[in-house]
Order: C-alpha cells, then structure tokens, then sequence
C-alpha cells in the first residue's frame, strides 16, 4: 500500500524545494533512518521500509523528469480529493513566462482569499467591546454623535452577543459591563450619563477594553474592540503596541477609529496592522454613526478570524514587497513569511499583491511559491482550515511577446503605485524634503484626477500649496491623503466585474 | 534595468509601474538613451481623419491640422532634426519656455489624446501637469499649455 504521505512530507522539504535542499533533508534523514544507526539507537520498528520509502521519495525528486512526473501524480490527485473548503486561495501570476536574463526581475503575483460558503449560516456571536476617548476634546456634537452610535449598538445586539463599553480619559472604566442579554435600556442610560473631561490617555482605554474582552472570549464568539479617540496619547505609544500583539495572540480583532484632525494616525495604523486589523479616518461627527453601521455589517459577516498567509519562496526568488490591495490597500507586515490577515468576510475577498524579485538559473518550468492561507472558522467549531496554491515561472530563451499581464492586476498596480507616491510624499515631508514633497504631492493629484478622484485630488494640491507656504502639512490634509488614497483600490476593475 | 521615462528611476526588467512617480513603464528593457529618438510612423487610421484646430485665447493666431495619426507640438530646429508638424517657434517659442519635441497629440478611434514628451517647462490640460509620457484623453474646448503658451482645441 502506498504511503499517505507525499515524498515532500517524508523528506520535509516544501514543494518548492530545490534539489540542493532536498539533497541536505536526505543527508539528514539517513542519519538517522540507516539500519546501522537505527539499530543502534533502539528503532526497529519498520526501519528497513522506511529507509526504503525514504530512498524512493529522494530518488524520485532528484531527477527532475521524475519529478515533474511525480508532481503531475500530485496535482491530479489533489483535484480528485478536492474537499470542500470554507475559502479558497488563489495565485495569479503578472508573468508566466520570463526571458531567462543574468540580473533579477520583477514580477507581481495576486493572492486572492475568497469564501466558498454558498449558503450563508447565522451570523457569528459578537463579544464586542467599544472604547470611548471621553476627553474633554469631545465635547459637543463630537460626544452627542458618539453616544448615538454607541445606542446604534446596543440596538443591533442578539439575544447571545455581549456588549461592554469602556469610557476613558486619563483613566478607564467600564459604564456597560458585558454580559449575556444586557438590559439596552440601562446601557443606554449608563452611556447617557457620561459626560466627557480630562485628556487621553490611550493605553487605559485599550487595556481596559482587552480587560473586557478577555471575560467573555470563547471559541465560539468573534472577540473585537472598536476603539473611537480624537487625542494625541503621549508617552504610552509602546504601551499600545505591545497591548495590540497580545491581543493579536489571542485573536481579539481590533477596529481604531480616528475623529477629526489630531489624533496620531501611525499609532493606530500601526496598531491594527500588528492583527490585521482596521482603522481609519472620520473627518466629521455627522458621519461616525454611518461609520459605525459600516463596519458592524462587517464584523456580522465574518467567516473567518486570525486569517494569515505563508509563503514560501524558493532559493531563485525574493520577497520584494507585499500590499494587501482589498478590502482597502494597507502596507502588511512580514515576519518569518507570516502575514497576518485578520477577519475574512463573507463578501469581501483579501487580496494581497506580492513582489518579487526572480532570478531565473535554468530554463523550463520553476515552482516559485508555494502559499498557504489559513485561518480559524467561526461556526462554532473552532478548527482551524488551511489552503495552498503555486505560482510557477517558465523561464525562456527568448521573450514571449504574446504575454500579456491580467488587466486586473495592472489595474490594481496602478492603483498602488498611487498609493506608494502617497507614501513617499509623506515620509519627504516629514524628513524637510519640501521641494521634493511638494512635486510629488503634485504628481500625485495628477494621478487621482486620472482616476475621477476630484476631491482627494484637489486635497492634494492644497497640501502641496500648504508645504511650500509653512513647511509642514495640516494635519488634516494628511489624514484625507493617506486614509482617501487606500480606498483607491475599491473602484477597481477587479471588484467591479466580481459576481 | 529598466528607466522610466518620466522621472528617471531605475527598475529591475518587467516593472510594470514606477515607485517613484506612479507611471506605467513602458515596453519593458527598452532603454531610452537618444535625447532626440525617432517617432515609428503612425499607423493610418481607418476612418477620415479629424480636423484640429489650436487658437491662441484672444484667437488672432490659429494653426489648423489633419490628425490621422498624430501631430507633433514643438520649436522647428533642423539642426536636432526637430520637425514638429505645429511650429510653436512663430510664437516666440523658444522666449515662452517650449521644447523642441514638446507634446504630440494622437488620435485613437475618434478620441483626441495629448503626450507630453518629457518636455522641460511641461504640457498642461486645464491647468494640471500632464506626466511624461503619459497620454491623455482631451476635449474639445479644453485649454492647453506648452510651457507658457497657451492655445485652445477645437476639433
């Protein structure tokens, strides 16, 4: 009977191994599988047939005839055992082919993750847990306007959700503590009743909500914090980001919303890109209800939390850079080859664009990468469900003129690339660079007409104007800029044509 | 490597966008040297070929052409071998800041697209800079700037 296992799990070496790589797993592994050895140290179970299983997996991913063979073998026999998962991972590669060149080359590969529930089941139990800056900053139709969408809230809850809300200033306490089947009507008084002073203290709120979350969290709740401030917090900034890893170890999500011009829009982004989370910019009161009715139809419509992406590269290429393009573009970080996704929708595919740099060695076909997506299901079960997919490269003589790159990933790539000019230009301005910011700010708004965005570009221009004039951009034209520039991907080809 | 031709970044073969401006690279590894590289012949259009007309804003100068392919915008100098099809050079060109291969408009189907060839003191659409090599749709009526001089289109 043959093994259940792949001749890459019996060498422990990814798909994309190269044959020096499975040449050292081999050395390894015969170490200690030899009958000499084994007998020695006391194995005698079945060593000689797996010295033998052992022998044929290296043998046969040695010679790369047999090896493509044996990967054909694979690749039907996946297809035929195909379960039925809860999302997919797809690659799609900007060049299949590439003229075999003696210096590295970029090419750009999309990552789409994408539920594959037709039928929709009840929506995930919420323990939610909302965070109120109460600083005397946010008196007036500030305040007003957050309590409206705190009772919004309360009103959307189910029988099984929990609700606490965490008001803070230069402290935090709790004014609804969760619990199963709160009474609104009290929560809705106990929110009434506050009233906003002192300044804000950052890290208080956080701690306090995770404080909350952490009472209630299970298997089977979808745990998240949603954070609304409009202060600068000082001196507690690591403080937050540690709070922000540790709840992104327990897989509690985080929402941070920004109100109006001063708040410290690195922090928060910062914060949120550590679990894949959410933040943004709310220019005015009027619009923090409809903010909050956005982001709770999402949070309804999780399917999946602690979503990552792996990947693994082989020898001949090198991760370059890595966007997540939807829902919005964000900079995601990379450790270990791990980027963390967070929450995956129903409707809202991730999708990341990777760069890599390629440096082709032979000619013929060459398996770059190998990505794996998981994460943790939210029906109840709590097992965790991962897919893989390949990006292959056929390296050739000549250069295949036929090839044309995906309209939806040149789409996106512009897109992008608007996005990476933002960045640029803010990271000049904040190092002096004025006269190179403001060129940029200008190509910038140049881009953004392009794409029909009149008001950004001409938010743009003005900050272009504002830094020639005193030297520093407003600090609400920035925030416009960078949150209205990663929303650039939403009008995309690629979610227009989308079913 | 590749350059890209509207701010001069380097990239490695097949990038497909500028980090540094955002512009689409063109045809990959095609590096531009020649300050002055010849134009590939216009394909001929299918359908008769639209008349362009450029006024300056008070009208007392007008240059009227047929776009079948495209027109080039510049200052005569035989010298450079630069012989734009609308001379700019009778309007103090060289005074008012236009470059020798300044701009050229091309026709697509029955759109009008205007390129700005990396000209010095750049090519404007209703006061925004155009990027290099980047062509846009323009319109009928729209108003258009080579350095300082500025001629409306009609067409």
């Amino acid at each position: 009977m043959p093994s259940q296992r792949t001749y890459y799990e019996l060498l422990g070496v990814p798909p994309t191994a190269s044959t020096e790589e499975i040449k050292r797993a081999y050395r390894q592994l015969v170490k200690t599988l030899h009958p000499d050895v084994a007998k020695r140290d006391g194995i005698v179970e079945n060593v000689t047939a797996r010295f033998q299983e052992l022998q044929q997996a290296y043998e046969t991913l040695i010679d790369t005839r047999r090896r493509q063979f044996y990967d054909m073998q694979l690749d039907a026999e996946r297809v035929r055992t195909m379960r039925r998962t809860a999302f997919t991972l797809r690659l799609t590669s900007s060049h299949p082919h590439l003229q075999l060149l003696n210096e590295p080359q970029l090419i750009y590969v999309l990552a789409e993750i994408k539920s594959a529930i037709l039928q929709k089941s009840a929506r995930p139990t919420l323990n939610l847990c909302l965070v109120l800056d109460r600083s005397l900053s946010m008196d007036g139709a500030r305040w007003q306007q957050a309590k409206e969408a705190a009772f919004y809230l309360v009103d959307q809850l189910q029988s099984n959700d929990i609700l606490s809300v965490i008001a803070f200033s230069d402290r935090a306490r709790p004014v609804v503590r969760g619990q199963v089947g709160a009474d609104r009507t009290v929560a809705k008084t106990n929110v009434r009743n506050l009233q906003p002073n002192g300044g804000t203290e950052l890290l208080q709120g956080v701690n306090a909500g995770l404080d909350e979350l952490r009472k209630w969290r299970s298997a089977n709740t979808l745990d998240h914090m949603i954070l609304l401030t409009d202060g600068q917090t000082y001196g507690d900034e690591d403080g937050c980001l540690a709070a922000a890893d540790a709840a992104a170890s327990e897989k509690i999500g985080m929402t941070l919303l920004g109100l109006g011009a001063d708040w410290n829009e690195k922090l928060l982004d910062e914060m949120a890109a550590r679990g894949g989370g959410f933040s943004t910019f709310i220019d005015a009161p009027s619009k923090l209800v409809t903010v909050f009715k956005e982001r709770f139809a999402e949070l309804t419509n999780v399917l999946a939390r602690d979503m990552q992406l792996i990947a693994h590269l082989n020898e001949q290429a090198q991760l370059k850079d890595v966007f997540r393009v939807t829902p919005d573009i964000a900079r995601v970080q990379v450790k270990d080859n791990v980027i963390p996704l967070g929450l995956l929708e129903h409707d809202r595919p991730i999708r990341l664009l990777l760069e890599l740099l390629v440096t082709g060695k032979t000619l013929g076909a060459q398996r770059i990468l190998h990505a794996e997506a998981s994460g943790e299901l939210l029906n109840g079960s709590g097992e965790r469900e991962s897919v893989s997919d390949e990006t292959s490269i056929e390296f050739t003589d000549s250069a295949r003129l036929d090839d044309s790159v995906p309209h939806a990933i040149e789409d996106l790539l512009a897109r992008l690339a608007v996005f990476k000019v933002q960045e640029k230009a803010m990271a000049e301005a904040e190092r002096g660079e004025h006269v190179r910011a403001t060129t940029r700010l200008q190509n910038l708004a140049t881009h953004l007409l392009n794409f029909g965005e009149i008001e950004l570009a001409r938010a743009a221009l003005l900050e272009a104007g504002e830094l020639t004039r005193t030297g520093h951009l407003s600090d609400e034209g920035r925030k416009r800029i960078r949150y209205g520039t990663r929303r650039l991907s939403q009008n995309a080809a690629l979610n227009q044509d989308a079913p | 490597m590749i350059r890209c031709r509207s701010c001069g970044a380097i990239h490695p073969p097949n990038t497909l966008f500028c980090d540094e401006c955002g512009s689409r690279l063109s045809e990959a590894r095609q590096v531009d040297t020649d300050p002055l590289p010849d134009e590939p012949p216009a394909a001929p259009a299918a359908s008769s070929p639209i008349t362009i007309s450029l006024s300056t804003p008070d009208s007392v100068k007008r240059y009227e052409r047929m776009l079948d392919g495209e027109l080039l915008i510049g200052r005569l100098d035989p010298a450079t071998g630069a012989h734009p099809d609308i001379d700019l050079s009778d309007m103090q060109g060289q005074l008012q800041g236009v470059s020798r291969r300044h701009a050229r408009l091309i026709r697509r189907g029955q759109q009008v697209l205007l390129e700005d060839l990396h000209s010095l003191n750049g090519t404007f659409v209703r006061g925004m800079r155009l990027i290099a090599h980047n062509p846009q749709v323009i319109q009928p009526g729209d108003e258009l700037q080579f350095g300082r001089v500025i001629l409306k289109i009609d067409y």
